[in-house]
């Protein structure tokens, strides 16, 4: 029993830090924004060759490092402190899981390498809900003809979808059984409709199949109990995007502990006031749960059988989304005025736990899908 | 970075199931599950008493004091299963837990091998229990604020003042008592650590009825009460590390213990809320997953504060434990009371007198866990201070 960071993983995590905290520094993103130009080639090409977190989570047969999802975790938090704008998440997180997890062995073994060197850049492209995502709905057609696939349907919100070069994109076959394909960004009858972001450090875009036509290797499930597969491919997301959460809140609890500690009214900095104290104090519960939640999370997904890596996911999903809102909100709050001004950095943390909130399931629904999962049938033991 | 226990933990985790299971199934136990828990500290003090030598007789006291002084020396995660273990199977509150969490540590830490000699032996049969006399009227959060006064006479401390709040008092042989000791000194400066005889007549004890009904703490008045000049423990004004040191003590490796009664209570309340329909709200499906995942993650905390290498700081996963489950059980009392709905008013008869369920007791209860041992308040304020570094 250690529930801790390894040497190594310290040192990891150690590492990280130090890159972005001198190469990614906030003007960087902040200019980036402003551009509306977020996707920095030469800083992704540095991430995913000499940094290789890209390749971290993936198996050495498979073009990568062989680490686990905590690795991957490690540096997904980092990313969040810094709002780092690169589909690290989307392509060696969420898209990786689905492929190891869903994917037959032949088309793990052709597309993973592409991620684990950053040469391809791949989103999952699940949801089609406005409002509640869900990776397992689907109205997305696939029929068959002769030896091609045609796709029908609409996908909401794509994240990276304008950057990537590869969609992995679910549809309901003939037999209306949930299938998994990957489809690269130019294929005909692919509309990416890129959309304004309230979060603008994260871009997105809606994806509309027209009678999109595919190979038949373009279906790379292999037929047996993916919706399940899926769902455990949803639950390592959401323990990765945790990580990124406990990142987004830690900081601005930081940010905000500087502000009180610098910021004099009354004669005194503010965080000698009790209010702003008990604020902080709060926080500092929020971030140290959800810190716990989400290596829980990525440890279950490396290391747990199914079961004890669904109730992990779902609480990951729910203590860091909490978290991220609680800290980011409150941090506004301690700032005061200039909390609110487009100047101060505080307000793209906010966006961004706002955006990662419901990113793959608003906590309401994890907590309902909980108490459906685990509490609605007595219990035979401790 | 590891979350399983190893095969000679889970044998371990083993024995002890099997060794509680076979003792609380004998006659003169059975009716203990259960009892003797916060709120209900009161209760079958004879057969508390017979449980607790019946622990000692087969050494499962002071599981994790060192061999030498009569434990077994467990290491932390040994501890920690005995605990979870001793939770699982509802074994009664510990008559003893003053003396083997609190005094008996603080001895082992800081005593003389003449106080370990004389105090240690008793605490691990059970034969002396023992009390806390830190809060006064004056002094709550501000324990700073002590004003029971110990002067030396002879080779006596001669002790006068008021201490409250304190368990068990009535049933205890011995106290440990936070005096002053200086006039001159400010404060905490001033303070002693003072081992004192409760069995004497100098002492006075007096019941405080909670709103409970019933009485786990009293005041106790010292009214030239003496001890031996030798029962200091530490330097005389040099008592407030001591004071603090036994403070530290609290936290560790109960509390995964504690939590274990807490999925007890929380289970309970889920199986009601799907027997009475209350599961039927989703508002009320909402707040039982949210007691559970709240549940979930104290022990993570709980594991990830065991496994936090220790360094001379107390880490933040240690400072946010009390203030954490401490809300997390008073939320629980109302989760309670909201599953049950109009009958949660409806106790029963004990003595043809109107008594409280275990549900309304805890309910009561869980009101004063944000207040006891370092208040929300006062948390926040060590917290914000102390791990954050803010301002005083």
């Amino acid at each position: 029993m250690h529930f801790d960071l390894s040497e190594d993983q310290g040192e990891l995590q150690r590492a990280t830090r130090r890159f972005l905290v001198e190469k990614y520094p906030g003007e960087t993103l902040r200019r980036a924004v402003e551009r509306d130009d977020v996707f920095d080639e030469a800083l992704w090409r540095q991430v995913c060759g000499e940094l290789a977190w890209t390749g971290l989570a993936i198996a050495e047969d498979d073009g990568g490092y062989g680490f686990s999802w905590i690795e991957l975790g490690i540096v997904l938090e980092e990313c969040g402190r810094h709002l780092l704008a690169l589909p690290i998440f989307e392509s060696a997180g969420a898209a990786a899981a689905t492929l190891q997890l869903v994917a037959h062995e032949d088309a793990r073994k052709n597309l993973l390498p592409g991620i684990a060197s950053g040469e391809a850049i791949y989103t999952c492209a699940f949801n089609e809900s406005s409002r509640e995502a869900s990776w397992l709905s689907c109205e997305t057609r696939a029929r068959r003809q002769g030896e091609s696939w045609v796709l029908s349907g609409e996908k909401y919100a794509v994240s990276w979808g304008h950057a990537a070069t590869h969609f992995l994109v679910t549809a309901r076959d003939d037999a209306g059984a949930l299938r998994l394909f990957v489809a690269e960004a130019d294929t005909p009858g692919l509309e990416v409709e890129r959309f304004a972001t309230m979060d603008r450090t994260r871009p997105a875009a809606h994806l509309k199949l027209q009678d999109v036509r595919l190979p038949q290797a373009a279906c790379i499930d292999d037929q047996t109990n993916i919706e399940s597969r899926l769902a455990r491919a949803h639950q390592v997301a959401t323990a990765l995007l945790a990580c990124e959460q406990v990142g987004v809140a830690e900081r601005s609890l930081e940010m905000s502990v500087e502000y009180a500690k610098e910021r004099v009214q009354f004669g005194r900095p503010i965080g000698s006031f009790q209010a702003i104290k008990h604020k902080c104090a709060d926080m500092l519960v929020q971030v140290e749960c959800a810190r716990s939640s989400a290596w829980y999370g990525v440890w279950a997904a490396s290391a747990a059988g199914e079961a004890e890596l669904r109730e992990a996911a779902a609480i990951a999903g729910v203590s860091a989304s909490e978290a991220a809102w609680a800290c980011t909100a409150e941090a506004i709050q301690i700032h005061g005025g200039i909390g609110i001004t487009w100047e101060h950095d505080i307000h793209f943390y906010f966006k961004r736990a706002r955006a990662d909130e419901l990113a793959l399931g608003s906590p309401a629904a994890r907590r309902e899908a909980y108490f459906r999962d685990h509490l609605s049938t007595p219990h035979t033991g401790v | 970075m590891d979350l399983g226990f190893s095969p000679e933990d889970e044998a371990f985790r083993q024995e002890v199931r099997d060794w509680l299971e076979s003792s609380l199934d004998r006659s003169e136990f059975k009716m203990l599950r259960g009892r003797g828990g916060p709120g209900d500290e009161h209760s079958f003090y004879a057969e508390r008493r017979a449980w607790e030598a019946h622990m000692a007789e087969h050494r499962w006291t002071c599981v994790g004091w060192p061999e030498a002084y009569g434990g077994r020396g467990l290491s932390l995660h040994q501890e920690v299963i005995f605990n979870e273990e001793y939770a699982r199977a509802a074994a009664p509150g510990r008559l003893n837990h003053i003396g083997e969490t609190l005094a008996g540590p603080t001895i082992i830490a800081f005593g003389t091998e003449e106080q370990k000699q004389r105090f240690l032996p008793g605490i691990v049969s059970t034969r002396e229990l023992w009390c806390q006399g830190y809060s006064e009227p004056n002094a709550g959060s501000d324990l700073a604020n002590v004003q029971t006064l110990a002067e030396r006479e002879g080779d006596q401390w001669v002790i006068n003042g008021q201490k409250v709040w304190t368990s068990l008092a009535h049933w205890s042989d011995w106290a440990f008592v936070v005096c002053r000791t200086s006039r001159e000194k400010p404060r905490h400066k001033g303070l002693s650590y003072l081992l004192v005889p409760m069995q004497q007549e100098g002492v006075e004890i007096r019941p405080i009825e909670q709103i409970t009904g019933t009485a786990e703490f009293n005041e106790v008045f010292f009214d030239n009460a003496t001890t031996d000049a030798s029962n200091i423990v530490g330097e005389v004004d040099g008592g407030w590390k001591i004071a603090m040191a036994t403070l530290a003590f609290e936290r560790g490796a109960s509390t995964l213990g504690q939590q274990l009664s807490f999925e007890i209570e929380l289970r309970e309340i889920t199986r009601i809320a799907n027997e009475n329909g209350a599961a039927d709200d989703p508002a009320i499906r909402q707040r039982l997953a949210s007691a559970w995942i709240g549940l979930r993650v104290m022990r993570l905390n709980a594991l990830r504060l065991l496994s936090a290498t220790r360094g001379g700081e107390m880490p933040r996963s240690a400072m946010i434990s009390k203030l954490y489950w401490a809300t997390w059980h008073r939320e629980l009392g109302k989760l309670a009371m909201d599953v049950l709905g109009l009958q949660a008013e409806e106790g029963c008869f004990e003595d043809g007198k109107p008594a409280l369920n275990g549900l309304q007791r805890m309910f009561l209860f869980s009101r004063s866990d944000t207040i006891y041992a370092g208040s929300n308040q006062i948390q926040r304020n060590i917290i914000a201070e102390r791990g954050l570094g803010l301002p005083k």
